[in-house]
């Protein structure tokens, strides 16, 4: 595979911060999987359709019955930061948004 | 013998008839870790106090007539991937680092409706990637038969622990042989069922739609058993078969494979790395089960060169839309190192620096691999690629099942290697896993059962695969070989 994978663009997209001595080692091993997974592309499969999952899937439909939820501080808990049962993030808008 | 010697099913006949309790049975295995786990390394976690109260709530119900069933008291060991309520599952990963969760699992549910006790969590390779343990940012986990090789993985710390051992029989979880592989570099049994059979609630998720939860055991009874009590229907899992068996363990009494068609890939055997010893091992136990009186017939399964190529990119895809819930926000560890300096805003910053610190360099390839085949660059190209040749190995599978019952294959080309071997060669790592995931991708079930050593001792795997809700039969051929195999492996001294 000719393709150069770029590295910073998918770890960008990953929401990954990579440092820069470990771009040139992870481009080489991405690149060597890329190459690895190319082969299927070089197939011929007009006509084939694909597999999403292995068993056939149907909808399941369950009655809409009202039942117990978690407490909010119960499931406060699990934030990382939280202040009376909220979840404390970073700001995201500022004033002047 | 010692109480750490039982099987399941012969501790939950001592149960029964009042030969053991599950405090005596309990205090054997916790002294048992004591002795040998910073060896071994198997468990990430174990909380004495709590086994010992749930123990004697279970002699508690069984002195009063009153227990649960025929796995009241039994202790089971979980995977860290697999949620229970109060306590951490970490997913052998350090952005879990602290979070306990709300609820459990169905699994764990159905382990304690049953009055199993839940004997610590098994470490893993972090997030279920990898095939040694050794990705797993908690421990390094040995191999009991050889304590400088690896265990194998990614359910390494529940096979190891189950050969040396430290528990009697453990959960693990099979994404592309991830029970499989480990049982068989360990010299267990491990069973991977058919997609659907066993509910994926609170299994947290890898690869949504090849991930699948299994016993993992000394001897093919005892994963029947675990099999009895874990599998079955749940509101909370669309994608869990409707019903409920409860026959796996009773249906082995006669299991007879005369008459049994066996069939046998080629492409199964002539891939590369295929260590002879391997080979030797897996025919002589084909031999055995013809000698059984089962018919072995040579197939062809064609598209398993494509197997690995397929699974990564399903497998990466689905694993980078998992993972992007754990960014620091909702759960879990988060880095707020930020600069105050930097033009990202703070937000960002703190998704970058929690993923990059608190994935390991195994997971963030995956993910980013993941990233590109759904991103548009290729046009999904390499994703629509993937799931059409994922159907061609469906295929291949059905065409075989139209003419015999199961086929039987190694599990794996290779032996457990030396620990470090693979870890600086993702490509090696993956390429291992071409006899297991084909499984995976079609849905059906597999398992691995202890046939034999290599010249070095160490444990070889034969692998039966069946088709989907195949497992009794796979179940009663595993047995009928393991009964009559006439071998018996070494135990792991440590």
């Amino acid at each position: 595979m000719s393709q150069d994978f770029d590295v910073e663009h998918f770890a960008k997209l990953a929401r990954l911060h990579l440092s820069k001595d470990e771009v040139p080692s992870l481009k080489k091993e991405m690149n060597d999987i890329l190459g690895m997974v190319g082969e299927i592309l070089e197939l011929d499969l007009d006509g084939v359709e694909g597999t999403n999952f292995a068993v056939t899937m149907e909808n399941v439909i369950r009655e809409d019955e009202a039942g117990k939820s978690l407490p909010a501080e119960r499931a406060a808990a699990t934030f990382p930061d939280s202040e009376d049962n909220l979840n404390k993030v970073p700001v995201i808008l500022e004033d002047n948004d | 013998m010692s109480l750490i010697d039982l099987k399941l099913h012969e501790a939950a006949d001592k149960l029964a008839a009042g030969e053991v309790t599950s405090r005596e049975l309990c205090e054997a295995l916790l002294s048992r870790v004591e002795e040998v786990e910073e060896k071994v390394g198997a468990l990430v976690s174990i909380n004495d106090e709590a086994i010992i109260t749930a123990a004697d709530a279970a002699d508690a119900r069984r002195a009063e007539g009153k227990a649960l069933g025929r796995y009241d008291g039994l202790p089971i060991t979980i995977k860290d991937n697999i949620v229970e309520e109060g306590v951490e599952a970490r997913c052998s990963s350090k952005i879990l680092d602290g979070l306990e969760h709300v609820y459990d699992s169905t699994v764990v549910k159905k382990l304690k409706d049953a009055g199993c006790i839940i004997f610590g969590r098994a470490n893993m390779d972090e997030f279920a990637m990898g095939s040694t343990t050794e990705t797993s940012q908690i421990k390094k986990t040995c191999n009991p038969h050889d304590l400088t090789c690896v265990p194998g993985g990614s359910s390494g710390g529940s096979a190891a622990g189950v050969a040396s051992k430290e528990f009697l029989g453990a959960l693990g979880s099979d994404t592309g042989g991830s029970i499989r592989q480990p049982a068989s570099f360990c010299g267990i049994v491990g069973l991977k069922p058919t997609y659907g059979l066993v509910s994926r609630f609170g299994l947290v998720a890898f690869a949504s739609s090849l991930d699948q939860i299994g016993p993992m055991s000394k001897d093919v009874k005892d994963s029947a058993l675990i099999l009895d009590i874990i599998n079955g229907e749940d509101k909370m899992d669309s994608t869990a078969i409707p019903g409920k068996i409860t026959d796996f363990e009773a249906s082995l009494n006669g299991a007879d494979i005369k008459g049994l068609k066996l069939g046998v890939p080629s492409e199964y055997f002539d891939v590369e790395g295929m260590e002879e010893d391997v080979k030797v091992s897996v025919e002589a136990a084909i031999d055995r089960l013809k000698e059984l009186g089962a018919e072995i017939v040579p197939v062809s399964l064609p598209n398993t060169k494509y197997s690995i190529a397929t699974y990564y990119v399903i497998a990466t895809a689905e694993a980078s839309t998992n993972l992007a819930r754990f960014e620091g926000i909702r759960y879990g560890n988060r880095f707020t190192d930020t600069d105050p300096n930097s033009d990202e805003p703070e937000i960002m910053q703190l998704y970058n620096e929690t993923r990059s610190r608190g994935f390991g360099k195994e997971v963030q390839r995956r993910i980013m691999l993941g990233t590109y085949v759904l991103s548009t660059y290729d046009d999904h190209k390499f994703y629509h690629k993937a799931q059409q040749v994922r159907t061609l190995i469906r295929q291949d599978f059905e065409k075989v099942f139209e003419t015999c019952d199961l086929i039987v294959a190694p599990v794996s080309p290779e032996t457990a290697f030396k620990s470090g071997e693979s870890t600086d060669d993702p490509m090696k790592m993956y390429l291992a896993d071409i006899l297991t995931t084909s499984v995976n991708l079609a849905g059906i079930c597999g398992i691995s059962v202890p046939c034999g050593t290599d010249s070095k001792k160490m444990p070889v795997g034969l692998q039966i695969i069946g088709p989907a809700l195949g497992e009794k039969k796979l179940l009663q051929a595993a047995y009928a070989y393991e009964q009559n195999s006439g071998l018996k492996l070494e135990e792991a001294e440590l």
